[in-house]
């Protein structure tokens, strides 16, 4: 009797301990897994993704808010050069990708094609008109684009310091909306971030 | 009874409460109904939470107090809702905050689009555990 009481009770242990075990539909070697890519990321204090991430955020939602963005219905925006003056190698032109794509989600505002993007759009409309593929009715016709009534542009800089085993990195990232037609800077705003690492054991 | 036979019950009593909060929700409208902790927070509170609509966009501001005299790291995002609960946008990344010792600091956030109407402050501190004075 004794025998079957314990047995009923590890089972029922066990049981319940099973119930939050489940097989993931995974094939792994064990050694690599995905994580979450909106974590904070401080494995060194160089420029990485929590900083692209923030910038981003920071500077997408503050163009949104800006006086002129918000004057006009639905104004058109392109994209020109985030000069990189820093002592590293950052790809800028992802930090302004991922703000023009925040912006454009609000649907508050339009892009117009950037600089680095004309190239594909100008043998897109030579094609649909040139090459005689296309039926007159349904091309695309030339000289129709419209020009951007603002552009964004801007800068990150960077200052570094070491004392010992400290390393201090300060980001400062700059970004101003011009007005195409005025050449007036309309808006400006700054994203500041500060990294430092010890390599200090103790 | 005796005790040894009281233990596997209490074994699997714990196992079935570990899945149960006991913790009453929280009212409508207030604080902690936009608020969600990853971990106990001891020493930052946030006192004071701000929603407008400005431009079309939901701007909120988020006051937190540091009560403690060492500073403390805070991990935070926003997740925007519609009228109808869903979430607007992707999920934001997660933002590091140093609060100072007795500091108050001041968290802003813009909607990323209009359709956002609500929101909820997601937050984490790792240290930020202990026994309140």
């Amino acid at each position: 009797m004794y025998n079957y009481s314990n047995a009923f009770k590890a089972t029922t242990i066990a049981l319940l301990l099973s119930g939050c075990a489940t097989q993931s539909p995974t094939l792994s070697s064990g050694n690599v897994e995905y994580g979450d890519s909106k974590a904070v990321e401080t494995l060194t204090n160089e420029f990485g993704s929590t900083d692209l991430q923030t910038i981003a955020e920071s500077m997408a939602g503050s163009l949104l808010q800006s006086a002129p963005l918000t004057a006009k219905q639905r104004p058109l925006v392109t994209v020109a050069d985030v000069k990189n003056r820093t002592s590293e190698y950052i790809d800028t032109k992802s930090i302004t990708d991922s703000i023009r794509a925040k912006i454009l989600k609000s649907g508050l505002v339009r892009f117009a094609v950037d600089t680095s993007a004309m190239q594909t759009q100008v043998e897109e409309l030579t094609r649909q008109n040139q090459t005689s593929l296309y039926k007159k009715s349904k091309s695309k016709k030339m000289g129709n684009m419209e020009g951007a009534d603002f552009r964004i542009e801007g800068s990150i800089t960077s200052i570094v310091k070491r004392a010992g085993d400290v390393k201090d990195v300060y980001y400062k990232f700059s970004l101003q909306l011009v007005d195409n037609e005025s050449g007036i800077m309309e808006w400006a705003d700054e994203k500041e971030i500060r990294k430092t690492s010890n390599k200090s054991m103790f | 009874m005796h005790p040894f036979k009281i233990v596997p019950l209490a074994i699997a009593l714990s196992l079935l409460s570990g899945c149960a909060s006991h913790k009453p929700p929280p009212r409508p409208g207030s604080i902690h109904a936009k608020v969600e902790q990853l971990s106990e927070m001891s020493y930052l509170q946030i006192t004071d939470l701000r929603a407008v609509k400005r431009n079309h966009l939901l701007t909120v501001q988020a006051e937190i107090n540091n009560t403690d005299s060492d500073n403390q790291q805070l991990y935070y995002r926003f997740k925007w809702l519609d009228a109808n609960g869903f979430t607007v946008g992707s999920e934001e990344a997660w933002k590091p905050v140093l609060v100072y010792a007795y500091q108050k600091q001041t968290l802003t956030a813009v909607a990323p689009s209009p359709q956002a109407t609500d929101f909820r402050l997601v937050v984490q501190s790792p240290d930020n555990t202990g026994n309140l004075p």
